[in-house]
């Protein structure tokens, strides 16, 4: 589920106490994002600039963890289907330096097996059992908030989303971080 | 899976596919009628509960899964709880006692097939509330960059953002019970 040939942060993600690690740090990147997003937003309205950045933290935090998309330390929960990705190893691009030969994964390596497969919709049940508390939590903050402080509803409704966003694109590839054990040397050899 | 659901005394089989997608349909096309006659009565404010209370009866009496009674398992496995009172005398007239469940653990426990069945069920249902949290993500944004071209829907963004959260969380509540009675294939009736 886990691969070896991309790193988080640069590190490497064999060991499951360094996994650990780079989980919280990890969580705890989000929740600075969070304040920082937060604390902008409502002091003076979000501007163009601030929402494209907001929307490039979403789209980049996750995809360092992998799972919803190729590139990841874990595997692509659905494969590489797209055909461009497929064999990329094999194509030379005209804007970028040569492809490395060891090291790069191809399609195969990143197709996940039946345990696999297993794991990952078994953190997926977990996670969902999490995230309808966390999302009933949301949605009664909110309504506190529209109780509380009218005038920042307006505001918080993208900061809600967001968030939202944030931890369901996320929290599954955590859980499985968290929970793998350590790797053995066959796992760790590299993809051709 | 059961084959059978009681409603108001009366079993009704769901033991084929296309009742069950029928049975899937009517539920969600109720849950968003009561939403948009609450919407066009209050706005949504102070009547959001209904809704989640709506969701919740409808697991209880059909879908099952998260909450005892329905047609899909228990998802954690365990027993309902059984008490020696019998059901009140209101609750018999008006027929809306549950059935004793069976007393073997075939009736609650899910085996190794439903547990692979369940957490695909879960997984498939995650990706698609993933992908749809960009729809509200999307009118939030733009209701920022540019108000104008957002102020064609009658309702102010508190309001709007309250309602697709009151989406996500009805989503949350039933989505792996309808892809499970969605996808399973015909069954014996009992």
């Amino acid at each position: 589920m886990i691969t070896t040939t991309n790193k988080l942060f640069g590190f490497s993600v064999a060991r499951r106490s360094t996994r650990r690690i780079l989980v919280v740090v990890y969580w705890l990147c989000i929740a600075a994002f969070t304040c920082a997003f937060l604390f902008d937003q409502m002091r003076h309205t979000l501007d163009v600039f601030g929402i494209i950045i907001a929307l490039q933290i979403l789209t980049n935090l996750p995809s360092l963890l992998g799972g919803v998309r190729a590139g990841g330390v874990i595997k692509p929960y659905r494969g590489v289907k797209w055909a461009p990705l497929m064999d990329r190893d094999e194509v030379q691009t005209v804007f970028s330096g040569a492809r490395p030969v060891i090291g790069s994964a191809t399609a195969a390596d990143l197709a996940l097996d039946e345990r696999e497969t297993r794991l990952r919709d078994r953190v997926h049940f977990v996670s969902y059992t999490l995230m309808r508390w966390i999302t009933l939590f949301l949605f009664a903050g909110y309504a506190l908030l529209a109780l509380l402080r009218p005038e920042w509803t307006r505001q918080a409704g993208l900061f809600l989303f967001i968030l939202l966003a944030l931890v369901l694109w996320s929290l599954p590839q955590t859980l499985i971080l968290w929970n793998e054990p350590d790797m053995s040397a066959t796992d760790m050899e590299e993809p051709r | 899976m059961n084959s059978e659901v009681v409603f108001l005394g009366r079993r009704i089989s769901t033991a084929r596919q296309l009742r069950r997608r029928v049975l899937v349909i009517a539920i969600y096309a109720a849950l968003a009628l009561l939403m948009a006659v609450l919407w066009a009565t209050t706005g949504l404010r102070g009547s959001g509960a209904y809704v989640i209370w709506a969701a919740i009866l409808a697991c209880r009496f059909f879908l099952g899964g998260y909450y005892a009674g329905g047609l899909v398992k228990p998802f954690n496995g365990k027993a309902p709880k059984q008490t020696e009172v019998p059901s009140s005398l209101l609750a018999i007239k008006l027929r809306i006692y549950q059935p004793v469940p069976a007393d073997d653990d075939a009736a609650y426990r899910n085996d190794e097939r439903e547990l692979h069945l369940r957490d695909h069920a879960h997984y498939l249902a995650f990706q698609i509330i993933g992908v749809a949290v960009c729809v509200p993500m999307f009118i939030a944004s733009m209701r920022l960059i540019r108000p104008s071209l957002m102020s064609w829907i009658p309702m102010q963004p508190d309001a709007i953002y309250y309602g697709l959260t009151l989406v996500a969380l009805i989503l949350f509540l039933t989505l792996p019970q309808a892809i499970l009675l969605w996808t399973e294939p015909d069954m014996e009736e009992q």
